[in-house]
């Protein structure tokens, strides 16, 4: 074999194994930050994971379940939506006003907490909370409600946080019947719209 | 040349490919962030611990803060596991998650037999023993055969406020976990004074 040849083979080779393991390796890891799409399903800003167990648990979910640390909803125990944008794709911003309103999918119960980058809940301002629970929520009339969420305090129902950065929300459904009719009807979701940002 | 450069750009892609599809595979297996791996050094295997939500350095991400959480860590190559409790008052529900993290079996208060945790978990080969058997448990309890050799349960209840800490700090502290060997059914009377003293055991844990 020439040298020429020899080298430009070699050259070929170390070529397709760059190519290989970085596409590889980024495709995977973008795979595993996509809050929406691969494994789950969306509606709107919302995303949820709905087959985490027995034999429908697709790879990613699994592998994205493992990655983050978190213990994964049972179907017969409910599901966790999260958002991580507001409803015109913006990340959400500790820094901003938002306001989620809305209804949820029928549920026994449900709760919403706002999580910070390394998934610990958010620090709420002083006399506030940064969580809130389905029982304590009020409402209008119509049994659809407005959650503000805010670092100053905020009449109605107040979701507070503090600090700077993006958070994502998560809205958990215990005992829904969503989880084993999957396929049916888009679950209704709330809206989550930004106001005003503060520096 | 051309077509070497895209035959050398076609391996790559398959490659990528490839090396896409280990990853995503071996993540569960080699992961050290998981709840496993965190939960494999805090927790004894078939023992019930309570997980304390608030303290610090509690690295499952993202539990729900409006619960309580219970985990017992259980090995089915010799043994099955059963879990027994008490009612609660608020909701609660149970997974059952193998070591990867996957969820093979959960259920509710509402979906429960009487609205009690009473389960017992077992593998393929015990759960054929079981039904051979008929233990009295299979009567009274949810029978999960699970198809992994570890795992662990989480049971999760709600705790909306600090007035229903006690209640289900109560309702965690009388669930009982154990190995679980089953026995043959006992005539009635003697099945009654065994589920009193399983009860007991469960209460004074």
């Amino acid at each position: 074999m020439d040298p020429a040849n020899f080298t430009r083979q070699i050259s070929g080779t170390l070529v397709a194994l760059a190519i290989g393991l970085g596409l590889g390796g980024v495709s995977a890891w973008y795979a595993l930050q996509q809050s929406h799409g691969l494994g789950g399903i969306s509606v709107g800003e919302w995303a949820a994971w709905p087959f985490t167990g027995g034999k429908d648990a697709d790879p990613y979910t699994v592998a994205k379940v493992a990655r983050n640390g978190t213990i994964p909803l049972g179907a017969t125990e409910g599901l966790a939506f999260e958002a991580r944008v507001d409803n015109q794709g913006r990340d959400l911003d500790l820094a901003c006003d938002y306001s989620v309103s809305g209804v949820t999918p029928p549920s026994k119960l449900w709760t919403i907490v706002a999580y910070g980058r390394g998934g610990e809940p958010v620090t709420p301002s002083p006399a506030g909370t940064s969580s809130l629970y389905s029982g304590d929520v009020l409402r209008f009339p119509d049994g659809s409600f407005r959650i503000n969420v805010s670092r100053r305090p905020r009449a109605e129902n107040w979701l507070a946080i503090s600090g700077s950065g993006t958070f994502h929300l998560v809205l958990r459904v215990y005992d829904t019947p969503i989880t084993s009719t999957t396929g049916l009807a888009r679950p209704q979701m709330p809206v989550i719209i930004r106001g005003e940002c503060h520096e | 040349m051309k077509w070497r450069l895209l035959h050398t750009l076609l391996v790559g892609l398959v490659l990528a490919g490839i090396v896409h599809i280990v990853i995503i595979f071996l993540i569960p297996k080699y992961g050290t962030r998981d709840a496993w791996a965190f939960l494999s050094s805090r927790t004894d295997q078939f023992s019930f611990t309570r997980l304390d939500n608030n303290r610090s350095g509690n690295a499952i991400a993202e539990t729900d803060p409006f619960f309580a959480y219970g985990i017992c860590r259980f090995d089915l190559s010799e043994n099955g596991v059963i879990i027994q409790g008490q009612k609660s008052s608020t909701y609660w529900s149970a997974s059952v998650f193998n070591d990867s993290g996957t969820v093979l079996y959960s259920l509710n208060d509402r979906t429960a037999i009487d609205n009690l945790p009473y389960m017992v978990i077992v593998s393929p080969v015990q759960s054929l023993e079981l039904r051979e058997i008929q233990p009295a448990e299979l009567e009274t309890s949810v029978v999960i055969e699970a198809n992994t050799r570890r795992g662990y349960v989480i049971i999760r209840v709600l705790e909306p406020d600090s007035s229903y800490r006690d209640a289900s700090q109560k309702f965690l502290g009388g669930i009982s976990c154990r190995p679980y060997e089953p026995q043959p059914d006992l005539p009635p009377q003697d099945a009654a004074s065994e589920a009193d003293s399983t009860g007991e055991d469960g209460k004074s844990k």
